[in-house]
């Protein structure tokens, strides 16, 4: 579980962007998260994994404190953050090094990162693309990369920034099937800036003014609604 | 009205040509975009909506056909106004006054009437760094940069991608303020609910060719041909 408690957070000379948040997130459920731009979504993203420190309050991941520089690696490879432009997250030549990039670095064994690599290619429909250059890729392959790369390490939870904001129609609809099949082992945190949206999570939080509530199951309709009408 | 100023393709065609293969992005296309008005163009990620756009700027030329306006004149960036997607990525100055004011042809009024045509009050942010202001307001001042000069269309492409309810009511405003104020508008979106919001006609692009021409509001309740267009 990541467990962020009381949690407070400033950038250097600028007022407070979280004040007293708190928030848990299990494997098996997927949590949608909204609220205006510059409410503190991305960062409180880069906290879950410890990129960035609260300077009150403390996240824990399965246990294990964000603040704690021992811990710092177990939790990345854990939390996995997909970025709204999966371009920001691409590294290599091919889609195929790409994939293989986190497991490398984890020292896997040769043959045991073949076989991920392969399962994985498969897993999100890209073998026909393995060797080509991910700038070749459309918006939505691209995505459907970073997706793939992120989950190679094994995550167990997946941070999605705005994952919708660059994808068509159908573009959404195959990251919401890609949803339902990863929500059962996996914790999904879903930010999206679109409020009907947030019907692909069992839960939705509302970040505003630096403060974060809980949107209770019976209001969720009527608050979607009212915030896309309200203008 | 045959006889309202407009510009127009008439079968225009493009194809972008990489290291593996030729993309036929327009295919002997046609189309009228009328003054006064907010022409959508719709369509799946590689339909050739944004091709189409840079085609009707002038910032592309057809391998084929002619775009013009009705009047003789050809398109250019002298005319035709383009906001790229993500447009505030393209700061390169310290101040938005020095941002607005690059190049040497806008003028302090000038630019003072571009940031209150798009909403921002010229006193408050002048003088600010354009990296230190929100996503919501970078993206009104990089408008305001494109709207600071005379022009006789604009293109917006995915104007709002990326930003939350608010902004997003606060852009379709703008844009139909300057569709109301005379000018020639085009609009690429992924969104048929904006397009239907703000205009009465829409292109839906299908590579490279137009599938659907009429009025958006048309599609919304056409669950069939929204499927086979990816709305």
């Amino acid at each position: 579980m990541i467990c962020v408690d009381r949690v407070s957070f400033a950038y250097l000379g600028q007022r407070p962007l979280l004040s007293d948040v708190s928030l848990t997130l299990r494997t098996g459920e997927t949590v949608a998260l909204i609220g205006p731009n510059g409410s503190g979504k991305s960062t409180l993203t880069l906290l879950l994994n410890g990129l960035l420190k609260p300077a009150a309050g403390k996240i824990t991941v399965d246990g294990m404190d964000t603040n704690d520089p021992t811990h710092q690696s177990e939790i990345r490879r854990r939390v996995g953050i997909l970025f709204q432009n999966p371009e920001h997250q691409i590294v290599a030549d091919t889609v195929v090094e790409e994939i293989a990039f986190g497991l490398e670095l984890l020292n896997m064994p040769r043959a045991e990162m073949q076989r991920r690599v392969a399962e994985l290619l498969n897993e999100f429909d890209l073998q026909a693309l393995a060797h080509r250059h991910p700038e070749e890729l459309s918006g939505g392959e691209k995505q459907r990369l970073a997706i793939a790369a992120t989950l190679a390490t094994g995550v167990s939870y997946l941070v999605l920034d705005e994952p919708t904001a660059l994808l068509d129609r159908e573009g959404c609809d195959t990251l919401f099937r890609l949803i339902d099949r990863l929500r059962h082992d996996k914790g999904i945190l879903f930010i999206t800036p679109f409020p009907e949206e947030s019907a692909v999570a069992e839960r939705l939080l509302y970040l505003d003014g630096g403060t974060l509530r809980e949107i209770p199951q019976d209001e969720r309709e009527i608050f979607c609604a009212a915030l896309e009408n309200d203008k | 009205m045959t006889n309202e100023f407009a510009l127009c393709a008439r079968e225009v065609s493009y194809t972008y040509r990489t290291r593996l293969e030729r993309i036929v992005a327009a295919a002997s296309l046609s189309c009228r975009l009328e003054a006064g008005k907010v022409t959508a163009i719709l369509g799946r990620s590689g339909s050739g909506k944004s091709t189409l756009g840079l085609l009707l700027a002038g910032l592309l030329k057809p391998d084929a056909g002619t775009v013009f306006f009705v009047n003789g004149h050809k398109p250019s960036p002298e005319t035709v106004a383009y906001l790229f997607q993500f447009p505030e990525q393209l700061f390169s100055e310290d101040t938005i006054e020095n941002e607005l004011c690059k190049g040497g042809r806008i003028t302090l009024e000038m630019a003072k009437a571009a940031l209150q045509s798009v909403g921002l009050e010229p006193d408050n942010f002048l003088g600010r760094n354009p990296f230190e202001i929100s996503g919501g307001q970078a993206r009104l001042v990089a408008m305001a940069v494109q709207l600071a000069r005379p022009f006789q269309a604009v293109i917006f492409d995915e104007p709002t991608a990326g930003l939350d309810w608010n902004m997003r009511a606060h852009i379709r405003n703008l844009i139909r303020t300057q569709a109301q104020a005379g000018k020639i508008v085009g609009l690429i979106t992924h969104h048929l609910a904006f397009a239907a919001s703000i205009s009465a006609h829409a292109l839906v692009l299908n590579k490279g060719r137009t599938a659907w021409e009429g009025d958006p509001e048309q599609l919304i309740d056409n669950a069939k041909i929204r499927k086979e267009l990816g709305l």
